[in-house]
């Protein structure tokens, strides 16, 4: 377990997991959210296309159904629609934070975002670098007391979505 | 000599007090100081002598003194605003690294050393190396 001493957000924190990873010369690195929402038995479908060769990075996809709750619903679709439009590339969830890559790929998604923002920057990045990408089907459980990202994180992507594609994505 | 000329100039000679203090806590270095007192001192100057500025605002095309003023303090904060959000950057920054190298070189509960800190390596081949 590997903790930072304060709060510098999910973005600074999936990077410290990253780097302990390559630091133990792992090929391929798995992030999860920590809230609960995903499962763990989802991980083998998440990690097979990387160990087949046919993907650089995997993204669970969520289903959008009545057990998600309806604001991230409705931000999650949205900013996935925005992404298609804004960068060309389409994906079916560009916020979920189940996700796989190979320690090659990492280098080339390697992101500065510390907060919400970083799921759609690794994604930005991976969009230029035209890496292998996979998308998963995955479970997710939602909770009484939804942590996740809320409707004033949903905006501070939508800036770094405007930021990124002015800076020439 | 008008309200706002007095109240221009207590504020400048209050700034420079503070502005001393503040030096004398190390809290600015000397040349830092040394332009705030510059400040201070020409917001002073323009205060009590606005007559001896009045053939400097022609030339550069201002209508009125005071639009000068303005126009120089809208630069002069927009460089303070630029130097401190690059050095909030700067420092954000630091301060991440700082607590990732913590939390990779953080002690396990049996005591074992996870990883000496400043030895994690973004790049594989260097690892090799």
């Amino acid at each position: 377990m590997f903790t930072h001493v304060i709060n510098l957000g999910k973005g600074a924190a999936m990077k410290t997991g990253c780097a302990a990873g390559l630091a133990a010369d792992c090929d391929v690195l798995v992030l999860m959210d920590a809230d609960g929402q995903h499962r763990a038995s989802d991980l083998p479908a998440i990690v097979a296309p990387i160990l087949s060769g046919e993907a650089d990075l995997v993204l669970g996809r969520r289903r959008f159904t009545g057990d998600m709750p309806a604001t991230a619903r409705l931000g999650n679709w949205g900013l996935t629609r925005l992404f298609s439009l804004m960068f060309g590339a389409t994906y079916g969830d560009t916020q979920c934070g189940l996700r796989a890559f190979t320690s090659d790929a990492y280098h080339k998604v390697d992101w500065l975002a510390t907060d919400y923002a970083v799921e759609t920057e690794m994604l930005v990045r991976a969009a230029r670098a035209r890496l292998r990408t996979s998308e998963v089907e995955i479970d997710t459980i939602y909770h009484d007391v939804y942590k996740g990202t809320t409707m004033l994180d949903g905006l501070r992507i939508l800036g770094q979505m405007i930021r990124l594609r002015m800076s020439g994505g | 000599m008008t309200g706002i000329q007095l109240l221009a100039i207590a504020f400048a000679v209050a700034m420079a007090f503070w502005t001393y203090r503040t030096y004398r806590r190390r809290d600015l270095l000397a040349a830092e100081a040394a332009l705030w007192f510059a400040v201070w001192i020409g917001l002073v100057f323009v205060s009590a002598f606005p007559d001896l500025l009045r053939n400097v605002v022609g030339p550069l095309k201002v209508a009125r003194l005071l639009d000068l003023v303005m126009i120089l303090a809208i630069l002069l904060l927009s460089t303070i605003v630029f130097v401190l959000n690059s050095r909030v950057r700067h420092m954000e920054r630091r301060t991440v690294e700082l607590v990732r190298r913590l939390a990779l070189s953080a002690e396990e509960p049996d005591g074992n050393s996870k990883q000496p800190v400043g030895q994690v390596q973004r790049d594989p081949a260097k690892t090799a190396e």
